[in-house]
């Protein structure tokens, strides 16, 4: 487990929260004026780009270790592949294919069996393997940030209608 | 007086329509035209400086903020605009734009400042913008900062303050999003944007050009108010009531479902691109998020040699401080296998230093030749939690301010 999170720690080396100038992004880590280059910082007008790495591939290697590729989601192009041991999902024998499958529906897994009838878990086992999977990985949590988000912005859509509605039907009776 | 109330109408909505479609802006759900465009846009740029500003020295042509090629971009947009402005104000049959066409402009412009002021205001609100200092700033003498670094590491320091700035931003983008509060929101974003452009020309901080702009729209969207404004206040007269702008009415009729759907839409989009990398993250307050492995500020306590402190910042870098506070530092990438740091720098070869960190006493040894110096160093990790900067200090009275000495 220990192993696990320093490689995850290296990969937060290359995630970027947080926004800036160029500049100040330059003088952030006692940059000198000779060594500023535009292209090293991905702010741009104090805002940041998102620089959050993407879930595509998931290779199985052996049973206790898996290569993850990502992208940039501005960068389609350019991935990033790093090779994690004992992940808590995807080395995980109590975690089936198919779970991982609705967890992450656009990553594509490579390397892992589909279950025969004999390895089928019982009830209590899968129980046991989806709570497993809600408290261990991070990347859930932001899935479900988003459908969150996708809520919200919904019901903001039906309010807004609705007041805006209600206002144009109360300008047409004062005009009247 | 029609003519140039014209020829001012049509300058403000070709510039700003240029300036909108050209300057890149990193959005994660809209199409960002900025960028689209860039290749095209920077080409022009910097052929109009080679052969047209004949621009000698070495610059940056690509559009980000303040950069020449920037300033050149928004050149080009100004002298296209006042031309195109001034044929078309000579061509044309009417001097004024219709009220319908300026009703549309006007709201375009509104909610591009209202996604604007959403996306810089939350992320004040959620300390993304101004974060709280890097370990290598908070022990940098205060003399050696710019007045921008320091700028923000004052901001970052104040969560209150971050947040009261974010929610100053964020009232006039919900106020520009609908007809009876634009005009309102449009002038309290005039004064908030006001606040900001003297904050970046007093701190030299490089958004002045884009906050600028930013400005302008905030003066075109409240210009009916304030004169009004100045009717009441100065003339001492009754508002004139057509210098606003106003729906046309023959929305209420068959169109009306369509407007209400449409901008409903709109509007939700805002919000959803503005609050999308908080959600997608599910991080709503930066100085709390995940920091790299050995992210901190160590006190070398290995005598007889030069460096005094080891940093190692949020965006992979390690800075060594010397003795006399001067600050050096180096591309980090990490080995985490084979624990080694790997540092590289322009003109320098890349330099690999084995480590060992002791969880326990929070104790970084590292080792290694370093710029042909063979160099074994100790450090201790510094609790920067404990800096009179980070502690949540809020004294009603000076008592009370004085006893944390």
């Amino acid at each position: 487990m220990k192993r696990i999170f320093t490689l995850v720690s290296l990969l937060l080396l290359l995630f970027n929260t947080t926004a800036q100038t160029k500049i100040i992004a330059h003088k952030s880590h006692s940059g000198t004026s000779g060594d500023f280059s535009v292209s090293d910082y991905d702010d741009n007008l104090g805002l940041s780009l998102e620089f959050k790495l993407q879930l595509d591939t998931v290779i199985k290697l052996t049973n206790n270790s898996v290569i993850e590729i990502f992208h940039l989601p501005h960068n389609n192009s350019e991935r990033i592949v790093d090779t994690m041991t004992n992940h808590p999902v995807f080395n995980n024998p109590e975690v089936s294919l198919d779970s991982m499958k609705k967890r992450y529906p656009s990553v594509e897994f490579i390397g892992f069996d589909t279950p025969t009838k004999t390895q089928k878990k019982s009830k209590k086992q899968r129980m046991r393997a989806s709570l497993y999977m809600s408290f261990s990985d991070e990347s859930t949590n932001k899935g479900s940030g988003l459908t969150i988000l996708k809520g919200i912005s919904l019901l903001l859509f039906v309010v807004t209608a609705l007041l805006l509605w209600r206002n144009q039907a109360r300008t047409q009776n004062t005009h009247k | 007086m029609q003519t140039t109330r014209g020829f001012i109408q049509r300058f403000f909505i070709l510039f700003s329509s240029l300036c909108i479609l050209s300057i890149p802006l990193p959005y994660s759900q809209i199409i960002d035209t900025g960028t689209l465009f860039s290749p095209f846009t920077e080409h022009i740029v910097l052929w109009v400086g080679d052969n047209v500003l004949h621009i000698r020295h070495s610059y940056i042509a690509k559009i980000v903020s303040d950069a020449t090629g920037m300033y050149i971009l928004v050149f080009i947009n100004l002298v296209i605009s006042i031309i195109v402005s001034g044929i078309s104000i000579y061509y044309a049959r009417k001097r004024q734009i219709s009220s319908q066409f300026s009703y549309y402009f006007n709201s375009f412009i509104s909610y591009y400042l209202a996604l604007q002021l959403f996306k810089y205001g939350f992320d004040k609100v959620f300390k993304q913008q101004f974060y709280f200092p890097e370990p290598n700033t908070l022990f940098t003498p205060l003399a050696y900062l710019d007045k921008d670094i320091l700028f923000w590491s004052s901001m970052g320091s104040s969560y209150s303050y971050s947040l009261f700035l974010g929610i100053a931003e964020i009232i006039p983008a919900c106020l520009l999003l609908f007809n009876r509060t634009r005009i309102l929101g449009g002038i309290i974003a005039l004064i908030v944007m006001l606040q900001v452009v003297a904050i970046n020309l007093s701190f030299d901080i490089s958004v002045k050009l884009y906050s600028l702009f930013l400005l302008m729209l905030s003066l075109g969207i409240s210009w009916p108010g304030l004169v009004n404004i100045f009717q009441i206040l100065i003339l001492h007269k009754t508002p004139n009531s057509t210098s606003s702008i106003v729906q046309p009415s023959y929305l209420a009729q068959n169109q009306k479902l369509s407007y209400v759907l449409i901008k409903a839409l709109v509007i939700s989009l805002i919000f959803y691109e503005a609050s999308f990398k908080y959600f997608q993250n599910m991080n709503f307050n930066g100085d709390h998020a995940a920091r790299p492995f050995l992210h901190g500020a160590y006190s070398v306590t290995t005598p007889n040699n030069n460096y005094k402190r080891i940093f190692i910042h949020s965006r992979g870098y390690l800075i060594f401080q010397d003795r006399d506070d001067q600050l050096k530092d180096y591309r980090l990438k990490c080995n985490l296998r084979n624990k080694t740091l790997y540092l590289s720098k322009t003109g320098e070869p890349e330099a690999r230093l084995q480590y060992q960190y002791d969880n326990t006493d929070s104790c970084l040894v590292l080792s290694g030749v370093l710029n042909k110096d063979s160099i074994k160093l100790i450090a201790k990790l510094i609790d920067t939690d404990t800096l009179p900067l980070k502690r949540d200090g809020f004294h009603w009275t000076i008592e009370g301010s004085a006893k944390q000495y």
